[in-house]
């Protein structure tokens, strides 16, 4: 089974190797504590929109499937990747290629959620944002700006202002995180109430005007004690359903990737995203056969650090003071080497540490003029 | 590529503040919309992280008056300067019109300033742009401060054509109109001669 953890990490969990009252499994990435235990769970029969689940059926969870997503983004590449992950998940997705067009579909098709991509020609990712927040038509869109503002793992910040949007993603985040965040979006109650398996089933509205109401049980995914006892076939049921045909829910698709599942792991949805990777671009190298090269190499290096320095000044004076820069600035220093290594040829890299030279020389010259 | 709207009537330029981390860019762009009459500006959007620093890129639409007849707009639009935010400074350059480029004047800087010129070059010449041949101005920023480079010296390293250049402490506006006035006007001058008659 694949176990949510709030942090956004999802873990899979062998199912054989969860014993009848469950087992407790501490998140990876955050360190909580996590109960796992045997899931009863048979997928929730179709109904009407709009129809209301009877007391039985509230006991078991009923899949929101079918929202759907609007996903703006020049790159058709791109947009097929994101449409692949979304259509496998139970969502449904529609596209649109620029502003205008990602603008006049919101309009007419009234998506519950739109990912749209900061830099969408025509109309900007949160200028779209803005006039659909401003429309009463529309402002119960949920929109997640697609940023590509960043190629590097950790030096990052996080932005004080998304302009109306509900919450953005880096594009490396897509293939982890996309479906979590939608999810999030549509039903908060569900990663609020998770953890707690005596919660009652909760009315979830979907936003969208035509779409009724959904209603969804935390017990769903996370059995209490009690349930736990449950025959195990019909799970099994549900997932032989489920064999060789469409997901009918994301719950389904969870039932399922839990089965192929063999052992605990964060991050065990790995999809392509090298889509992403193109747009993310690494900048020109320099010729590595140039005199010019090594010069242009010590630059460079001596700009990251600067602009480290720049950037962190007061860890800066204390690291200085108290000789603990390095440890101070490790991720920020670990980021940039990983953009030194990219830009600068390995031939030029490997006669010299450049990078770690341009450090030991700005510390130098701090200290110098701390004295 | 500047937009025309012959519905609406109105152009749409877009230029680009470009410049090494911390040199005046979302300043400038500040400034413009401080002193700005209300009637010509939109509203300013900052994508910038809590401690104010760009993170994607600041944004200020401006109208600047008619050409024949048609309403003309500009985007200004300010790139993260950092060495780490490549992608997205590639991203901010799509269909730029007018670039200015703004120095850090410290001499500690001076190096942060030839490295992101050339990033410009690049990253312009990797979208079919040469930073030769496109609208551009220089301003050599933070003139106020002790440690500045000499501005002849400045302009040996980063202007060697000799286009239009500006001194500036954008902080207290110094330069800021004159730098922009220049760019609007290369950038109005280029889509004249695009236009027949």
């Amino acid at each position: 089974m694949i176990l949510p953890c709030d942090c956004g990490a999802k873990l899979k969990i062998d199912n054989a190797k969860i014993a009848g009252g469950g087992v407790r499994v501490r998140c990876p990435r955050c360190g909580t504590i996590l109960t796992a235990t045997r899931e009863s769970v048979e997928p929730a029969a179709a109904s009407p929109p709009g129809a209301r689940p009877g007391p039985q059926s509230s006991a078991r969870s009923r899949a929101p499937e079918g929202a759907l997503v609007l996903v703006a983004h020049e790159s058709e590449e791109a947009r097929a990747m994101v449409r692949d992950i979304l259509v496998e998940e139970g969502f449904t997705v529609d596209t649109a290629a620029d502003g205008t067009e990602a603008l006049q579909k919101a309009m007419e098709s009234k998506p519950q959620v739109l990912l749209v991509d900061v830099g969408l020609p025509g109309i900007y990712g949160f200028e779209l944002c803005g006039r659909l927040k401003d429309d009463e038509q529309t402002n119960y869109i949920k929109v997640i700006l697609l940023t590509s503002a960043y190629d590097v793992s950790r030096y990052k910040r996080t932005p004080a202002s998304l302009y109306g949007a509900d919450d953005y993603i880096e594009k490396h985040e897509i293939t982890e995180y996309l479906t979590l965040k939608i999810r999030k979006l549509l039903y908060p109650e569900m990663f609020e109430e998770a953890s707690s398996s005596d919660a009652p089933p909760i009315q979830i509205s979907t936003g969208r005007p035509d779409a009724g109401e959904y209603e969804f049980s935390p017990e769903s995914l996370l059995h209490d004690e009690s349930n736990a006892a449950a025959p195990e076939s019909s799970m099994v049921a549900g997932g032989a359903a489920g064999q060789g045909a469409e997901p009918s829910s994301w719950l389904d698709t969870f039932i399922q990737q839990a089965q192929d599942g063999s052992a605990m792991a964060p991050d065990s949805f790995t999809l392509e995203s090298s889509v992403f990777q193109e747009a993310e671009g690494s900048i020109s190298n320099v010729d590595e056969s140039d005199p010019e090269a090594v010069a242009k190499a010590k630059r460079f290096a001596r700009i990251i650090v600067s602009d480290i320095a720049l950037y962190n000044q007061e860890a800066v004076q204390d690291g200085i003071q108290n000789g603990t820069f390095f440890e101070l600035l490790q991720d920020d220093i670990a980021d940039g080497r990983q953009l030194y290594e990219k830009r600068v040829p390995e031939a030029v890299r490997s006669g010299n540490d450049f990078y770690q030279d341009a450090f030991d020389n700005f510390i130098e010259a701090q200290k110098r003029i701390v004295r | 590529m500047s937009f025309i709207n012959y519905s609406s009537r109105e152009i749409n330029c877009k230029i680009v503040y470009y410049g090494p981390g911390l040199c005046g860019k979302t300043t400038n762009l500040q400034y413009i919309y401080k002193k700005t009459n209300p009637d010509s500006k939109g509203k300013m959007i900052s994508l910038a992280t809590e401690t104010e620093r760009t993170l994607f890129f600041d944004f200020l639409p401006l109208a600047l008056g008619e050409i024949r007849g048609f309403k003309t707009r500009f985007h200004l639009y300010t790139v993260p300067g950092q060495v780490f935010y490549d992608a997205s400074r590639k991203l901010i350059l799509k269909g730029v019109d007018g670039v200015v480029f703004v120095a850090d004047s410290q001499v500690e800087r001076m190096e942060a300033n030839l490295e992101s010129i050339d990033n410009l070059r690049i990253n312009l010449a990797e979208q079919g742009y040469n930073l030769d041949a496109i609208p551009f101005v220089i301003q050599y920023n933070k003139r106020d401060l002790p440690n500045v480079v000499p501005v002849g010296e400045m302009k040996k390293g980063l202007n060697p054509r000799g286009i239009p250049d500006y001194e500036a402490v954008a902080t207290d506006g110094g330069g800021v109109f004159d730098t922009l006035k220049s760019i609007a006007k290369l950038v109005i001058m280029e889509l004249k001669q695009g236009q027949p008659g």
